[in-house]
């Protein structure tokens, strides 16, 4: 049986083979074409000049990320501008702690960034938990847990520099993208995620507390005894209960 | 014909008052526009981390005895020193190393705490990596010679604060020998020895 590598099966380690054969030859795949090249370097060129963080920070890093909005070590210089709003952003710089109650809106806030997107998770907290990767009973160890990580950047917390060099990183990864694989980037199956045995249970504030009769008018007993007059038919049955209390 | 001049003078007197005080706003501007921004531009130019920055730790495989304290004195005990008792020369063997820098606070107890000095601070920060598993760096990779932003070619490398002469804000442009404001202790000895005498 001919297979297309056009190699023997019988052939023995010593003889010579040909590795690339000349049957493969120059790949004629549309992508390798010089005007989408150009058109890739261009597009993704475009995109890594200005790549716009989500002004986001939880805890101490957030403190070196700030120091990098000032002018000593200065990030619009590689295009960042903060954006307050997800929808705005194109990165996100997790930077600080996440714990148990602060996951599900972080993963809110990384599901509302418009597609393409990245990520960059600053500091050891980020990465694997950090200095509460033993003991703690909230932290997530580490942001990968729960959303798709780019660059990773250790420190406690890192310097500004060290995050500039990220941003580096993080543009040469995007140089490497090509237009034509835009819709294989789907969100599912690119971060570890594990069966656990946790259930599911019902919200504790559901606000049935807050909208209670209660709290927007004093119960009638109570009405009566402060003097305000209250009709007769809201009047209150154990009147004589009342009076034996007061 | 006089109040007419009156206020010509008074809008004269106002002109002139305004113009001054818009000058005197726009001279710290225009002192401003003469100013160098005190930008570092990273990539080129890269400020030099001073003496004891603890940046990356060194691990010299040679000099360690596998006596864990580096593992008991750290917050997550992270150092993970593989030895083995070897019962033919009754001494401890060391297999491996490694330290895990996704994990690492970079706080020093244990270089502090090393007997043997064989954990000491580089002054490598640029760690960023795609992978968090390359962090875990092995003994070979701990031992590696650190990067040196005095030896990058392509860099400038820039003084911090402290180690500027006395009155100086601006480390471009610095001769190399101008040196930081105090002594050394051997200066220190040596000007009290000569004042002695």
């Amino acid at each position: 049986m001919r297979n297309s590598n056009n190699i023997n099966p019988d052939d023995s380690f010593e003889k010579q083979r040909i590795i690339s054969p000349v049957e493969y030859g120059v790949t004629q795949q549309l992508s390798e074409n010089v005007i989408l090249t150009t058109l890739d370097d261009l597009y993704d060129w475009a995109r890594l000049s200005s790549l716009w963080p989500m002004l986001y920070g939880t805890a101490c890093c957030f403190i070196e990320l700030a120091g990098l909005i000032g002018s000593r070590f200065d990030f619009d210089r590689f295009g960042l501008i903060p954006r307050s709003s997800p929808r705005q952003a194109d990165v996100i710089i997790l930077a600080g702690t996440i714990t148990m109650k602060m996951a599900p809106v972080t993963l809110r806030l990384y599901e509302q960034m418009p597609e393409p997107k990245y990520v960059i998770a600053m500091g050891i907290c980020m990465i694997t938990g950090g200095p509460f990767c033993v003991d703690s009973p909230t932290a997530i160890r580490g942001a990968d847990k729960i959303l798709p990580v780019d660059v990773y950047i250790p420190g406690c917390p890192p310097r500004p520099e060290a995050l500039i060099d990220s941003i580096i990183k993080l543009r040469k990864k995007i140089s490497n993208e090509s237009m034509q694989e835009r819709d294989k980037i789907k969100q599912t199956h690119r971060y570890y995620s594990t069966k656990h045995n946790m259930k599911s249970v019902p919200p504790i504030l559901t606000g049935e507390y807050l909208k209670a009769a209660s709290r927007h008018q004093p119960p009638n007993e109570i009405t009566e005894a402060m003097g305000v007059p209250i009709p007769p038919a809201l009047k209150s049955k154990e009147k004589e209960k009342v009076t034996e209390i007061t | 014909m006089l109040k007419f001049l009156k206020q010509v003078s008074d809008y004269a007197k106002q002109t002139v008052q305004s113009a001054r005080y818009i000058g005197q706003g726009l001279s710290v501007t225009f002192d401003h526009m003469g100013r160098r921004p005190i930008t570092v531009q990273y990539p080129y130019e890269k400020l030099i981390p001073s003496e004891r920055f603890r940046g990356r730790i060194h691990f010299e495989f040679d000099k360690c005895i596998s006596c864990e304290v580096c593992v008991r004195v750290c917050p997550v005990n992270l150092p993970v020193v593989d030895w083995e008792f070897d019962k033919v020369n009754r001494k401890k063997k060391l297999n491996h190393y490694s330290i895990d820098f996704g994990a690492c606070l970079f706080c020093g107890n244990c270089v502090e705490f090393c007997p043997t000095n064989c954990l000491s601070f580089t002054e490598e920060y640029e760690l960023g990596v795609y992978d968090r598993h390359e962090l875990n760096m092995d003994n070979v990779a701990l031992g590696r010679v650190p990067y040196k932003v005095t030896q990058d070619p392509m860099v400038q490398p820039l003084r911090e604060l402290v180690y500027l002469p006395k009155g100086v804000l601006n480390p471009h442009g610095l001769p190399p020998d101008a040196r930081r404001p105090g002594q050394l202790p051997d200066e220190i000895l040596l000007r009290s020895q000569t004042d002695d005498k």
